[in-house]
């Protein structure tokens, strides 16, 4: 089986990476994108992933591993292959904040737009893991950084793992929580 | 409960009423022909841009594109790197098929476009692409995805299609009749498309009978293209041949067009055949028309959707069936948009307040008042729309496919294919920029243009970005894009814009945008030279002529204006506008008669044309027919409800003609809510004893607007008259060249100081002024005097006291007298 970590990028989907190297979970991973200023903890990705949409083929070779795939591009996996996903979401105002620094342009009036294609991919990547019957739990950023335990018991259970919630609490640094949105 | 309205709609793209006509008086289109005679017909107005898919989804929806969401042609695929005909997918809104499902009816809809994938309606939709053959006939014509809903029936339907390669010499020879003898006529490409388009008019001909005669159903709707694509073929080759046709191409392809309608009409009356007629109302459409004579253009621009150029602006609409008017008259002032909110309206359902059409009551034989409510977007219901999940705007797709390459998610897109899709995604928003400017949302539309512009530098988005300013009176940014684009003409080799779509050559459409916006900033001297000198090398622009007269009729040269507008109708004798200018021309110049033919013609072509109504009963008035005049005054009212001067002159006949107190009084409380004070102005034909006259007001205790601010605008009325509202209980002075340019919603009061020409006393050689002037210098006080004298006539409930300063010198208390008697409240 292979474990997929998906959501709108700037999500929280690196940081739900790094959860899971914390619990021993074997990570597909080339670090070729390495740490920044965006993500100092690192992103956890694979090249290969960004060519999904054309070539999917790779996806053979990570059973039993975990891989990042962002929320558009998960209805290019391999059907043939399992699956168990972790969806993180994050309020949107926020993953628009966060990717227009990460992009480094003023995308203030394309912020509609992008919501608006986001919440629509997140729906469609929704849709598609139920009608393919695909386990999946869904995490709120907000939730893992500020109630943690709660949040985390629920990855541990849907994860089966055995690892203690104190070893993954201390993967999640409260400072890195930037382009907070007020409540 | 009362049982559904069955009806069947046609749409033929680009049907052309001055093709039909003719054919229709030599009995060539019996069957059109008698559906006109027992129902009502007329023309229905396009929007711009005339682009089929844009146009067709207002149609089925009653919204414009930047509403419906169909922008154009093609949109990006899913992968954001590639281009694809625009989808279904796209369409934001619910078009009328989806409305008629959610109150249980079952329809049939037959290649509208655009209709692929098929949506899952209650009954059949046959998509777009259904009849498009993809392959040579001896290999399997795949039917694509989505084109049959319900997917159960793709086989049956593939059996009613056509192949161009089974069209026969016999068949063709009807639309090409040297296609027998002539091998090099056969494999020419023109007749390719001859054949490809008669293939697929049959296929989708077959299709809608087929399921007219074995499906149950309320509604049908079927969708040709073939006309267009017919016309777009070989209108050029259209009878009378023009001398750049080559003679050979005239005679291969001249009949192509007259086949075309013929094989339409044929199609109709099989159509006729399968539906129970009285039962059954049909309404036949074409989203626009497509010029066929003098006005078809010398030259298509080398521009993505150039041949629109051919199109002409009003298309065809026909109506028959119960409850419709059955004697065959014509009705005026339908627009594209009015097609859904007339149908729902016949068929007794709501029509959503926020649909941009109306419903054309002049259709029916009841009146009936619509039922409203605010939006059928907010109506729950099974719609048979695509599942939310599937609609998406695919250019918003496309920018997040890109977002997710510049954060790194996804490799980059080929660059070449990415350049493609920005370029088109650029056209796209000209459209929907072009469709902003046509419902007058000149704040978005600029916006749009002014990145496109930025970004592109191509030529047909600055003089539309220009144009745009200039319509707005933003005129010193519409002559820096003039300029900007000027520039540019003179450095550029191989302009990628070869044509625009006057068919002029770029350098004179930039001069003829010069020429208008001289124009709009009252420099008629300036203006003039520069059209009358495009007009010589376009002869046949009904436009130009149009502006040209416009101007003539400004600067009062009536003569020179009728000439203009003639020449306007001798182009396209079938627009109100020229018939209306021809009448004010002739108004002006006291010929009544013939000005309330022209303005009676006008309002024949188009009821709607509320200044045609307005100035018929100005013309009336003057012959003393009151009561026509009422009524011309009265409907102006119903279309122009604010129209302030129709009630003054309303007030003016009842009280001082009719002698009707009571209708007196209510145009008065109509005028009291409309009008917003009284001002009171001066004014000379030459400024000359101005300052002696405002000097003696002013010493009888009168207060004078001496703000050099308030002067200026004063002198400058054109660009901004809002200041007015804040000028109360002071005398303006405002030269005679601004008078036209005065608000509706004020009384006015004027003073008229009579200039010393006619009054000057003699010289030592027994001269007076009018004697010693320059011809030139009196010509120009006639002039003036003449301005002043027609805005007052065209005025109502205007107080006018003549003032004249060797008057004042001479009787100064009486002249005080009468002053201070004029302008008590």
């Amino acid at each position: 089986m292979i474990t997929l970590i998906t959501g709108i990028p700037r999500s929280g989907t690196s940081l739900m990476m790094q959860l899971f190297k914390a619990a021993n979970a074997e990570i597909a991973t080339d670090a070729i994108r390495t740490e920044d200023e965006n993500n100092p903890k690192g992103y956890y990705e694979l090249e290969a992933v960004k060519g999904i949409v054309k070539n999917n083929q790779f996806l053979k070779e990570l059973d039993g591993k975990t891989i990042k795939i962002v929320a558009p591009l998960v209805s290019f996996i391999d059907l043939s292959l399992d699956y168990r996903v972790v969806f993180m979401l994050r309020d949107l105002d926020e993953v628009v904040q966060s990717q227009e620094k990460m992009v480094g342009k003023d995308q203030q009036d394309q912020k509609e737009k992008f919501k608006t294609m986001y919440t629509l991919h997140i729906e469609k990547s929704r849709q598609f893991l139920l009608s393919n019957h695909i386990p999946f739990i869904e995490i709120q950023h907000r939730e893992l950084l500020q109630e943690s335990e709660t949040t985390l018991q629920h990855l541990i259970d849907f994860c089966q793992w055995e690892t203690s919630i104190d070893e993954l609490k201390s993967v999640i640094d409260q400072s890195l929580y930037r382009n907070r949105k007020n409540a | 409960m009362s049982s559904k309205k069955k009806v069947l709609v046609i749409g033929w793209d680009a049907a052309e009423w001055k093709v039909i006509m003719p054919l229709i008086q030599q009995g060539k289109m019996p069957a059109l022909s008698r559906l006109m005679s027992r129902g009502v017909h007329g023309k229905l107005q396009t929007l711009d841009p005339p682009l089929s898919p844009m146009l067709w989804t207002s149609i089925a929806t009653g919204f414009r594109a930047d509403t419906h969401g169909i922008g154009g042609f093609i949109e990006p695929t899913p992968d954001g790197e590639n281009l694809r005909p625009v989808t279904s997918t796209s369409r934001k809104v619910k078009a009328i098929w989806n409305i008629l499902n959610q109150e249980g009816y079952k329809s049939n809809v037959v290649a509208w476009w655009p209709s692929n994938p098929a949506e899952p309606i209650n009954g059949v939709m046959v998509s777009n692409l259904y009849q498009i053959a993809t392959k040579p006939l001896n290999e399997e014509w795949e039917m694509p995805k989505g084109t049959i809903h319900p997917e159960a029936l793709t086989e049956k339907m593939k059996e009613f299609r056509i192949h161009p390669h089974q069209i026969n010499m016999e068949q063709a020879q009807a639309f090409l009749p040297n296609i027998k003898t002539d091998e090099a006529l056969r494999s020419d490409p023109r007749t390719a498309s001859v054949l490809r388009t008669m293939a697929n008019a049959g296929t989708i001909h077959s299709a809608t009978c087929h399921l007219l005669e074995n499906t149950e159903w309320d509604f049908t709707a079927v969708y040709h293209d073939a006309i267009d694509h017919f016309s777009h073929i070989a209108m050029r080759y259209f009878p009378p041949r023009r001398p750049e046709i080559p003679e050979k191409d005239f005679e291969d392809y001249k009949d192509v067009v007259e086949a075309a309608y013929l094989f339409h009409d044929r199609m109709l009356a099989r159509m006729m055949s399968l539906i129970d007629e009285e039962n059954t109302t049909v309404l036949l459409i074409s989203d626009h028309g497509f010029h066929c004579d003098h006005q078809r253009p010398l030259y298509i621009p080398k521009e993505p959707s150039g041949p629109a150029v051919e199109h002409s602006p009003f298309g065809v609409f026909v109506m028959a069936g119960p409850g419709i008017k059955k004697d065959g008259r014509q009705i005026s002032g339908l627009s594209v948009l009015d097609i859904t909110p007339t149908l729902l309206h016949h068929m007794d359902l709501p029509v959503g307040s926020d649909m941009e059409g109306k419903v054309a009551y002049a259709c029916f034989e009841e009146a009936r008042e619509t039922h409203f409510i605010d939006s059928w977007e907010s109506v729950p219901g099974e719609s048979g729309m695509h599942d939310s999940l599937l609609r998406e705007d695919p250019w918003a797709a496309q920018e997040a496919l890109q977002q997710l390459v510049e954060l790194g998610y996804i490799d980059a897109l080929d660059d070449d294919k990415l350049l493609q899709v920005e370029k088109s995604k650029r056209e796209n928003e000209y459209y929907i920029a072009r469709n902003l400017l046509n419902a007058g949302k000149f704040a978005p539309a600029i916006e749009i243009l002014d990145r496109i512009y930025t970004e592109s530098k191509i030529q047909r988005y600055g003089q539309r970005l220009a144009f745009a300013y200039l319509t707005k009176r933003q005129y010193r940014k519409s002559m820096m894009i003039l300029e900007e684009l000027s520039e540019q003409n003179k450095q550029s080799q191989t302009a990628e814009d070869a044509y625009d779509k006057l068919g002029m050559e770029q350098p004179l459409y930039l001069e003829y945008l010069e020429g208008l916006i001289l124009l709009a900033m009252n420099k008629p001297h300036l203006s003039l030279p520069k059209l009358l000198k495009i007009q010589e090398k376009n002869p046949y622009n009904y436009q130009l002529a149009l502006n040209i007269a416009q101007i003539f009729l400004q600067r009062k040269k009536y003569d020179l204006a009728e000439i203009q507008f003639i020449r306007a109708l001798n182009i396209d004798d079938s627009h109100a506008r020229a018939h209306h200018g021809l009448g004010l021309a002739f108004l002006r110049r006291g010929n009544l008669n013939a000005a309330i033919e022209e303005f009676l013609i006008a309002v024949d072509y188009d009821f709607f044309f509320h200044r045609a109504h307005y100035h018929l009963g100005e013309a009336l008035i003057r012959q003393g027919l009151f009561e026509d005049a009422i009524q011309a005054f009265e409907v102006n009212l119903r279309i122009a409800s604010n129209n302030v001067k129709s009630h003054k002159w309303l007030y003016e006949i009842y009280r001082d003609h009719l002698k009707d107190s009571s209708k007196a009084e209510y145009h008065a409380q109509q005028l009291e809510k409309s009008i917003k004070g009284e001002r009171i102005i001066c004014t000379e034909a030459v400024a000359q004893d101005q300052e002696k006259v405002l000097a003696f007001i002013e010493s009888l205790g009168h207060s004078i607007c001496q703000d050099k601010k308030v002067l200026e605008k004063a002198a400058n009325l054109f660009q901004d008259a809002s200041w007015l509202e804040d000028v109360v209980d002071q005398i303006i002075y405002i030269p005679s060249h601004s008078l036209s340019f005065l608000p509706d919603h004020f009384n006015y009061k004027l003073l008229y100081v009579q200039s010393q020409v006619d009054f000057s006393p003699k010289n030592k050689k027994g001269e007076t002024l009018s004697t010693i002037l320059s011809t030139k210098k009196l010509a120009h006080f006639e002039q003036e005097q003449a301005k002043i004298e027609a805005w007052m006539e065209s005025q109502a409930n205007l107080s006018v006291l003549y003032l004249s300063y060797p008057e004042m010198e001479e009787n100064r208390e009486e002249q005080g007298f009468i002053l201070d008697n004029f302008l008590k409240k």
